[in-house]
């Protein structure tokens, strides 16, 4: 009864379909013709699909069986189907004969891009156009892994060149209603093309595609799976542009709306989505990452927090391969400046006052890890701090001296210093724009502080050891100091006394700043 | 073979309507593997040592020609070659031209010797086709010379043919030539005599006892033959010896013609055409007088096709146009074929034949010493050469590998097949390029496309390998030095440099480049040196050679277009070949990413880097100085600029500017307060001294404190700052 049940609920067409994998080639055409017929395109693109069922089925692989198409079938499809089976029989020889399995595929595409525009004003073909293209691109995949190195890259790009012709004729299509305009295909082509840019490194090639889908009227209609898609690509080409804001927005929603089933491809986005928001100082959260599986950012978040150098090299050691492997390593790298920003940070409060001798910031650079560093370079690298203003002040060169702010924060928040470079910094915005904007981010931090507190416990213990190794080298620096120079000395003992106040302070702080913050995106 | 060695009447054996079946080419290769044996001159072993010596002779030749006016033989005399066989022309000129190889002939000469020349280059050709497939024709030269040894005796060419007939079939001796190719299999030759209609023609067209005789020399011929063979060789040219065999010339031209039949069509075509110049040539005794290698070549079925395919290809047009009038004239041509022009050729004839037999009389004694006895005792010159040789020998094993047509020799069985693979494709290729432009499938009807369509696809392949191979001619060019200029068409083999000569033309340039510094004649001849090598498909050591030379001037002179494109071609060449500067240019690749901000293909090259790579000292410094850059680290990357290794310098030095600049913007300027010195300056920027920094800084628009310039107002210099 169960099965009867099942049976029926199977639309007319399922069943047909079902069956296809015990059909001649007969009725394969005789079912290929119906569907035609009827412009059922999804149904048809399921039977010109290289992995579909009827794709393993023997008796259609046929290496010529034109006379048989022609009986069945006419014009344009007829040479879609033609070479489908083509493609069917090279890829079942054995070996499977992917080159030609490719060229035939490729002869595919070229019929679909005859067929579509022989269907004008209708896009119920739209499917075929879909498999075919996705099939080339596998194929070409295929080749490159299978085929001599000489070559690499060479399938990629004929393969391109193929997508680019349907989405030509998708363009073109723009005086069609909106409901059945071929336009409607072209942001999943655009991905597959995506696939190859991203693939032979041709990321230059993208720009124009994204113009194209930026200028669709409708481009909030298209499937959520293909917008998924195409904005990790394009949050990914982002990245690498360093656009860091666009990119978090394209990966942020990639990352929301994928759905949890599709594991994979969330972690994929993750991969690229955690860097970017490192980069805008939020940390990850521990679980998110285990949940994952990609614990190196978290372990890389902990050197960032500590402004521990040393455990950030150590880290990007361990797991270079993976960071070069996704593509993020340059972006990775980039974290480094972070972790100098927590590490000044951490000098700037335990010494509490505002002329910061940049001898300290070298001796801090020395203790983390820098072992090779120099003078010079620790003046660039607070120059550079001070220069992406992540830190507020200047540098004296003849006093060697940092002088930092006394009015505000001279170790702005990262999250703060985003809004203040977005929104106070920013000419174009009205006065009253700017305090809408302020009040908003205020009323968020409000919200956020409530998340923030339980997070901000584990770091306390991992930040300890290393604070307190570094102000006990600090007494030691002093210690020599002292006996050189007695009024220093009087300072000195006076940083002592408060020592244990500024633990305390700095813990305070670090419970405030919303670097400490994990980004809540799940 | 024992067979045939033993009587010298029975082996009659049709050389030119090779008989060939099954048998025949197993023969061949029995033939050739197996070197006659012992006490008779032993041709095969001979040929190695021979063949050394005509390279070598060619070499020296070569330097000679270098050494003394590399100009001079610019000139291509070897056109008048092309009109012999259309589906030849690309075979033609490389053959020559390696035979080529120091024979110095006078561009003027040119005009003169439109009727000369061929002699000549049969002559060449010989040396030639035996420079590359020794063993092949080694033999078959061999075997001439005996044939008309021994034949001497006998003026009646009957006589040889009758044996021939009545001998049975022996093991088929593999005409020397086609040994390789599966030559058209001719109608036996009582049947082709139905077609024809005289007895004579028959004959005639039976096969030719010279080879058949030549496995009989071979055996009978003892070690005075050493000496016979040559004389005979000499002699059997000239005309007062009237041989009864067929001259060489006409083996030859049988032979081509039958290379070119590529279709059954074409084989009946050549052989009807055959049998009526041969005869008429017999009846007017002409046989030997009668210019065989400028004799047009009997148009076919497939040359029609390969016409069509000519007339897209203008550098080979014109000479075949040329010839167009007298090939058409076929048989009807020799029916025609006047007294006087007969005395002509005759004319020619001599003197030509006396200029072969005086390069004969050069190369064959040195054939001679080639035998192992004098080998050694030339093995001064030899091991000079030997390394070249090896060389040499490499190349040709490769254009053979590749089946780069006819690199001297005939044309082989690979080659006409291909040639017929050719020709087909021009058959179907109005329907292929139909397809090809890919909106335009739509206009054909299905039933078209079908058919065309898996044509298409083998085609397409076919196609790939075949125009790459093709374009693997061997140049003939002697010149030194020589402009770039863009091929707009197929080059000329006349136009090329072979590598002999480009290694001259590379050491020359270099110096040069030592001596003037003069980038831009530097730059234009490595181009054309590259676009030789390029024609010529070589791909080994020296190509590296080539191209590293290039980048490091191109480095030098920041020409980062040329550099880009060397770069390019040595990562293809490493992956092939490797070579041992290979981390060197894999350092200046990072580099130069770095001058391109190509982050990506940053990040491929280090997916690809190995531990060991790393450390090279090239790659470890590269690799400091793009994390210092990746991390504005300006400090550590001009410090590393100060100690690069080897060119990396000259690299940075491209993007440099561009560093100090975002330097002096994001880290002094903005950053210092309130002043800077600019010694500070000059230090941290890497200048090399105050006052080139001092102009560098005021080209900026920089402020000073005060009048000595010594030290930046940093607040004042941001507004500069900011249009930077």
């Amino acid at each position: 009864m169960e099965f009867l049940q099942i049976l029926f609920s199977i639309k007319y067409t399922d069943i047909r379909y079902i069956l296809i994998h015990k059909m001649n080639l007969f009725q394969y055409l005789t079912t290929i013709e119906r569907f035609w017929n009827n412009g059922e395109g999804t149904a048809l693109a399921r039977l010109i699909n290289i992995s579909g069922s009827h794709a393993s089925n023997k008796s259609l692989h046929v290496e010529n069986c034109e006379s048989m198409i022609e009986r069945h079938l006419e014009p344009p499809v007829d040479e879609v189907i033609n070479t489908h089976l083509k493609t069917l029989y090279y890829l079942h020889e054995t070996p499977p004969n992917y080159g030609d399995a490719y060229k035939c595929q490729m002869a595919c595409v070229q019929a679909v891009v005859k067929l579509l525009e022989a269907i004008k004003e209708e896009n119920w073909c739209l499917p075929i156009m879909y498999v075919t293209c996705l099939d080339l691109r596998l194929l070409a995949l295929k080749c490159e892994n299978t085929q001599q190195v000489a070559k690499r890259g060479h399938f990629m790009e004929k393969a391109a060149e193929c997508l680019m012709l349907c989405f030509r004729v998708c363009t073109a299509d723009n005086r069609t209603d909106e409901r059945d305009t071929k336009r409607l295909g072209m942001l999943h082509l655009v991905n597959q093309m995506f696939k190859v840019y991203f693939r032979i490194n041709k990321l230059h090639l993208c720009k124009p595609l994204i113009l194209a889908i930026d200028r669709l009227p409708f481009k909030e209609s298209f499937p959520l799976a293909q917008q998924i898609t195409y904005k990790y690509f394009v949050g990914r080409k982002a990245m690498y542009d360093s656009d860091y804001k666009l990119s978090d927005e394209y990966l942020s929603f990639a990352f929301n709306h994928c759905l949890t089933k599709f594991w994979k491809n969330k972690r994929l986005i993750l991969i690229y989505l955690v860097p970017v928001k490192m980069l805008l100082g939020h940390m990850p959260r521990k679980e998110t990452m285990e949940k994952f599986k990609v614990p190196q950012f978290y372990e890389l978040a902990n050197a960032l927090k500590q402004g521990n150098i040393r455990q950030f090299d150590d880290v990007m050691q361990k797991y270079e391969a993976f960071f070069i492997d996704t593509g993020i390593y340059i972006i990775v790298e980039k974290l480094k400046i972070i972790a100098y920003r927590n590490l000044f940070k951490k000098v700037y409060l335990i010494l509490q006052t505002h002329q910061i001798d940049l001898q300290h910031f070298f001796t801090a650079l020395q203790f983390v890890g820098e072992e090779d560093i120099t003078m010079d370079e620790t003046h660039c690298i607070v120059a550079n701090l001070i220069a992406e203003r992540k830190i507020k002040g200047y540098i004296s060169y003849q006093h060697n001296k940092l002088v930092v702010s006394k009015k505000e924060n001279p170790f702005p928040n990262l999250n703060i210093q985003e809004f203040y470079e977005l929104t106070l910094l920013d000419e174009s915005k009205s006065v009253q724009q700017k305090t809408a904007e302020t009040l908003l981010i205020a009323s968020k931090w409000e919200q956020e502080n409530s998340i923030k507190m339980t997070d901000t416990n584990d770091f306390r213990g991992t930040n300890l050891p290393l604070t307190q190794a570094f102000m006990n080298l600090k007494e030691q620096q002093q210690q020599q100091q002292d006996q050189t120079d007695n009024q220093n000395r009087l300072k000195h003992d006076d940083e002592k006394k408060v020592e244990n106040t500024q633990v305390n302070a700095e813990r305070q702080q670090k419970s405030e700043t919303p670097i400490n913050k994990v980004f809540l995106i799940t | 073979m024992a067979s045939g060695d033993n009587s010298s009447n029975n082996i009659q054996q049709p050389p030119l309507p090779p008989l060939i079946g099954p048998n025949n080419s197993f023969g061949s290769k029995n033939f050739f593997s197996h070197p006659p044996p012992p006490p008779s001159f032993n041709n095969s072993n001979n040929t190695p040592s021979y063949m050394a010596h005509i390279q070598q002779y060619a070499q020296n030749q070569m330097q000679k020609q270098l050494n003394s006016s590399p100009n001079n033989n610019s000139g291509s005399f070897f056109h008048s070659n092309f009109n012999q066989a259309p589906n030849s022309l690309f075979n033609k000129p490389i053959r020559f031209n390696i035979n080529k190889q120091g024979v110095k002939v006078n561009p003027m000469m040119r005009q003169a010797q439109q009727n000369h020349n061929n002699m000549p280059f049969m002559n060449q050709n010989f040396q030639n086709t035996n420079a590359k497939k020794r063993k092949n024709k080694k033999k078959n030269k061999n075997k001439n010379n005996n044939a008309n040894n021994n034949n001497n005796n006998s003026n009646n060419n009957d006589n040889g043919f009758n044996t021939s007939f009545s001998s049975p079939p022996h093991p088929p001796l593999p005409p020397i030539m086609f040994t390789k190719p599966p030559p058209p299999i001719p109608s036996s030759p009582t049947t082709s005599t139905a077609s024809s209609n005289n007895s004579l023609s028959q004959e005639l067209l039976s096969p030719p006892p010279a080879i058949e005789n030549t496995s009989n020399i071979t055996t009978q011929k003892d070690t005075k033959n050493e000496e016979s063979s040559v004389v005979s060789s000499t002699s059997s040219s000239s005309i007062e010896k009237p041989a009864m065999e067929w001259p060489e010339s006409l083996y030859n031209y049988v032979a081509r013609c039958y290379m070119k039949c590529t279709t059954p069509l074409d084989k009946d075509m050549c052989e009807i055409t055959l049998k009526g110049k041969i005869t008429m040539a017999a009846n007017r005794n002409e046989l030997f007088t009668k210019d065989w290698d400028n004799e047009p070549m009997p148009i076919l079925h497939s040359d029609r096709l390969l016409q069509q395919q000519q007339q897209q290809k203008p550098p080979t047009n014109n000479l075949f146009n040329k010839n167009k009038n007298v090939v058409t004239g076929t048989l009807a041509q020799y029916q025609n074929s006047s007294p006087n022009l007969k005395k002509a050729t005759t004319k020619k004839r001599r003197t030509s034949s006396s200029s072969r037999s005086r390069s004969r009389s050069l190369s064959p004694p040195r054939k001679r010493m080639g035998s192992e006895d004098d080998k050694y005792g030339n093995s001064k010159t030899s091991s000079k050469n030997s390394k070249k040789k090896a060389k040499k020998e490499k190349q040709s094993a490769f254009y053979s590998k590749f089946g780069a047509a006819g690199m001297g020799g005939a044309v082989d069985s690979l080659d006409t097949e291909r040639l017929k693979k050719r020709a087909d494709r021009f058959n179907t290729k109005s329907s292929v390029k139909s397809h090809m432009n890919s909106n335009s499938l739509t206009t054909s009807t299905f039933n078209k496309k079908r058919l065309s369509m898996p044509s298409y696809f083998v085609d397409d392949t076919v196609d790939e390998d075949i125009d790459l191979m093709d374009l693997h001619i061997v140049g003939s060019c002697r010149d030194l030095e020589k402009s770039f200029l863009r091929l707009t068409k197929a080059p000329d083999a006349s136009e090329v440099r072979p590598k002999e000569v480009l290694i001259y033309s590379l050491t020359n340039v270099k110096n040069k480049w030592v001596e003037k510094q003069d980038y831009f004649y530097a730059c234009d001849q490595l181009k054309s040196i590259r676009q030789d090598l390029t024609v010529q498909g070589i791909r080994d050591e020296f190509t590296v050679k080539v191209y590293e030379t290039h980048a490091r001037i191109a480095i030098e002179k920041g020409d980062h277009e040329e550099f880009n494109q060397c770069q390019t071609q040595l990562k293809m060449l490493y992956n092939e070949i490797g070579g041992e500067n290979q981390l060197e240019f894999l350092a200046y690749r990072i580099i130069y990413y770095i001058f391109t901000k190509n982050t990506l293909d940053i990040s491929s090259v280090l997916k690809t880097l190995t531990n060991e790579e790393r450390e090279n000292e090239c790659i470890s410094h590269a690799l400091k100085l793009r994390s210092a850059w990746a991390l504005c680290n300006y400090s550590r990357f001009f410090q590393l600029y100060k100690q690069s290794p080897k060119m990396t310098g000259y690299i940075v030095d491209w993007f440099i500017e561009r560093e100090r600049k975002l330097a002096l913007k994001n880290w002094i300027i903005k950053v210092y307060r309130p002043n800077i010195s600019s010694d500070f300056i000059k230090n941290t920027l890497a200048f090399n001294d105050l006052i080139t920094c001092l102009e560098w800084l005021i080209s900026l628009n920089v402020t000073f404190v005060s009048d000595d310039k010594q030290i930046v107002d940093c607040k004042t210099s941001m507004n500069a700052m900011a249009a930077l």
